[in-house]
Parts: C-alpha cells; sequence; structure tokens
C-alpha cells in the first residue's frame, strides 16, 4: 500500500518526535523521545507531496523509522 | 611528533606555524586541563588534500516524474540531503542551498552533532569541504560533480 505525506504531515511528524526549527534556517533537528538525535530539512517554499522515493529516505535515514508504514502510523496515532 | 604546551606555542606560534607549513603536524595540550583531548596544529592544505581524496560524494534521483508525482528529487548518500525541483537542474540548485544551510547549521552547533550518539557525526569532513568552497558556485559544482548549466 503506498502511503502519500504533505511537507505539512512532514512538520507534524518532526514537532511530535521533539524536533524544533533551527532559528530561521530549514533545518528540524532534536532528541526524540526515544534518545536518538535527528535531523531533517522542511522548506516553506516545499507544497504539496513529496515524492515517494524521498518520502523513504527521510523516513529510515533521517527520521529513524523501520519503515514509511511506522512513519504513516506514528502521524495517525493520537 | 612535537608535543606542546599552550604557553610554549604562544610563544612560537610564528615559528610553528612556518613549519606547519612544510607539513610538520604539532600537537598542543593545555596544562591547566589535563583531561582535554590534544588538539593538532596542521596545514589546512593537507587537511584539504585528506578531504578531497578519501571523501567523495555519491547521489541518487529517488523521485523522478510520474502521473502522481510532477518533482524530481535528488539524495546524497554521505549526508542525507537532498534537493527538489520541477527538473533535474532545480533539483541540483535546491540541494546546494540546502547543504550550505546544513552545514551552517552543523558548525553553528558543534556539541549537538559531534555527540558520540548523533548518527550525523560522521557528516563533518563532508561539510567542512563544503564550507572550504565559502560560498563559491563553481567550487561548489565541482565538489559535487554536477556540470554547470549553460
Amino acid at each position: 500500500m503506498g502511503y502519500t505525506f504533505t511537507w505539512d504531515d512532514l512538520e507534524q511528524i518532526c514537532c511530535k518526535l521533539g524536533m524544533k526549527r533551527h532559528g530561521k534556517s530549514s533545518i528540524w533537528k532534536g532528541v526524540g523521545p526515544d534518545g536518538i538525535m535527528r535531523t531533517t530539512t522542511i522548506h516553506a517554499k516545499h507544497k504539496g507531496l513529496i515524492g515517494p522515493g524521498l518520502v523513504s529516505k527521510i523516513a529510515k535515514e533521517q527520521l529513524h523509522f523501520e519503515s514509511v508504514e511506522e512513519m504513516y502510523r506514528f502521524l495517525k496515532c493520537k | 611528533m612535537p608535543y606542546l604546551n599552550v604557553t610554549e606555542a604562544k610563544n612560537k606560534l610564528t615559528s610553528i606555524r612556518r613549519e606547519a607549513l612544510t607539513g610538520r603536524e604539532f600537537i598542543l595540550a593545555d596544562a591547566k586541563r589535563k583531561n582535554d583531548p590534544l588538539v593538532s596544529l596542521v596545514s589546512t592544505k593537507l587537511l584539504d588534500e585528506l578531504c578531497e581524496k578519501s571523501l567523495t560524494f555519491s547521489f541518487e534521483w529517488v523521485d523522478k516524474p510520474t502521473d502522481s508525482n510532477k518533482t524530481y528529487s535528488l539524495w546524497n548518500k554521505e549526508t542525507g540531503i537532498y534537493g527538489i525541483g520541477s527538473s533535474e537542474g532545480e533539483a541540483k540548485k535546491d540541494f546546494l542551498n540546502n547543504i550550505q544551510e546544513y552545514a551552517s547549521v552543523y558548525f553553528e552547533d558543534l556539541p549537538y552533532y559531534l555527540s558520540e550518539r548523533n548518527p550525523n557525526r560522521e557528516h563533518y569532513w563532508y561539510l567542512r569541504q563544503v564550507l572550504r568552497c565559502n560560498g563559491d558556485m563553481e567550487k561548489l559544482y565541482n565538489l559535487f560533480g554536477f556540470k554547470p548549466e549553460a
């Protein structure tokens, strides 16, 4: 099943992971409740859906989820 | 390899610098802070050469336009930095902006990024190469192996 994410979704995920935007930059970073130190880039100019290939890289390599599906569940869980 | 304490190094800085230019590395210790790690004074050119020879950037096009996706996404394997755009050239430019911004944030917050448990610790030497370009687009295009646009 294909999961889609917008840049706003990604921002929400970062907030839930305890990450914060570094000043006025596009870099988000922080230490999650699991103790993992994460960094990602979110541009205000980027709108709409994130490409599926990039979603997979961001999920696994920047945000350290096991899979895109796990990141989707994390976003949807209250 | 010569070990010097800070006071001695301060007094001989001009001659130490001159010798470092020839390739000698000086290791500085602070007698007042015995548990501090050591610091090396070494030729910048040699450090640049070390980085150039041992570190290369590699890329992957993780997205290309399809019916449901309109963007190109370029992914750098070594730093996990990406660029997106409606053309390959635009994605490369976006990547150049993103990596410069990341390098600047990284070096502003070294205690965070160089923490032993930060997985991005290994980005240090790659980002040092980006900073050494000092915003010069020609040098950045060369560093990443991008062909400048006509």
